[in-house]
């Protein structure tokens, strides 16, 4: 009987950590972060079009993480504001380039809030200007 | 005879940051930070064609020309680079919290290179130090090789900006009567037109008062 409410206890213990994770990594939870509704790949501005790739209106989304021309970023949820998310992000160019891991070490690292609405799949808007899915993946 | 020596010595010496847009040399010479130019903040534009875009920045277009001139990168080229960058020659092009300028200039870059990328003309002049630096790698007509020594973000960015720059260099190529056009922003202070973003038409452009 004991070893029963220890099973069913490390079970419920089980299901709510692989919860959190989900909803940490924007994991498909409903409950989860609302950015991985979003495809995986390159956007660029609908002001722009996909013939603007790779030039300033460009951005590209790696399932988890959004990042603006020439930047690589961490991007994490606001607790209790909806749409905010907190932008850590590095900017890289030609042979400066930099990668996810170098983002906690790096002091030129900068963080700055943003609001990103995912209006579906392949479009989102940050902070006002609208993007559009282009293809590929990063 | 010594005299002439020491003219000649300083004419060359002067030459040497000169370049056929002496319009553009001398705002060069501006140090104009981007906040100025764009007071309500860095966003996107829609570009246009790369005529209305000329039209529409001549200023920057003659620093681009005075600057490629300076560095040694074909103006085809240098021109190709910052429509594609900036969305047409665009101090406003960016974002609030990343690259911006002309010529998309980071700040690692800009210092490598001893500039400001936060200063338009140095900016510009920057972009221009990256570039040359990749032409003479890659040549003025490897587009990959260039967006991957300019660029440098990942294979699909790489991708779309080697075919945007390709595209408008091939019709800058085409078409001398744009690239003759690009020397057209005066050194006058009453000169207006560039910087949509920017302050509003009554005010005097601040490139020129800096």
């Amino acid at each position: 009987m004991t070893n029963l409410v220890l099973k069913l206890a490390l079970a419920a213990l089980l299901t709510t950590a692989v919860a959190a994770q989900a909803q940490v990594q924007g994991g498909g939870s409903t409950k989860g972060n609302p950015l991985s509704r979003l495809r995986p790949g390159e956007y660029a501005s609908v002001k722009v079009g996909c013939a603007g790739l790779g030039g300033g209106g460009s951005a590209s989304f790696d399932g988890r993480n959004l990042s603006g021309h020439y930047q690589v970023c961490k991007t994490t949820p606001i607790p209790g504001s909806a749409n905010r998310y907190l932008q850590r992000c590095l900017e890289g160019q030609g042979a400066n380039n930099h990668t996810l891991a170098d983002i906690d070490t790096n002091p030129n690292a900068s963080d700055d809030q943003q609001t990103i609405i995912v209006n579906s799949p392949t479009n989102f808007t940050i902070d006002g200007e609208q993007y559009a899915f282009c293809g590929g993946s990063p | 005879m010594r005299r002439i020596g020491t003219l000649l010595a300083i004419v060359i010496a002067s030459s040497a940051l000169a370049s056929q847009c002496p319009s553009g040399d001398a705002l060069l010479m501006n140090n104009t930070p981007l906040r100025t130019l764009c007071p309500n903040g860095f966003g996107q534009f829609a570009p246009g064609s790369i005529a209305q875009a000329m039209q529409a920045q001549p200023q920057n277009v003659s620093m681009i020309t005075a600057a490629a001139d300076q560095y040694g990168v074909p103006l085809h080229l240098a021109l190709a680079v910052s429509f594609h960058e900036s969305e047409g020659f665009n101090s406003c092009a960016g974002s609030n919290t990343g690259v911006k300028g002309p010529m998309q200039l980071t700040v690692e870059t800009g210092q490598d290179f001893g500039f400001n990328r936060n200063i338009n003309e140095q900016n510009i002049k920057g972009g221009m130090a990256l570039l040359s630096q990749a032409v003479r790698s890659c040549g003025a007509t490897n587009f990959a090789c260039l967006a991957a020594r300019y660029n440098g973000s990942n294979a699909a960015q790489q991708a779309g900006w080697a075919r945007g720059v390709a595209a408008a260099d091939q019709q800058l190529t085409n078409d001398p009567s744009l690239l003759a056009s690009a020397c057209q922003g005066g050194c006058s202070p009453s000169n207006q037109g560039d910087f949509p973003n920017g302050p509003n038409d009554s005010t005097p452009n601040a490139t020129l008062s800096a």
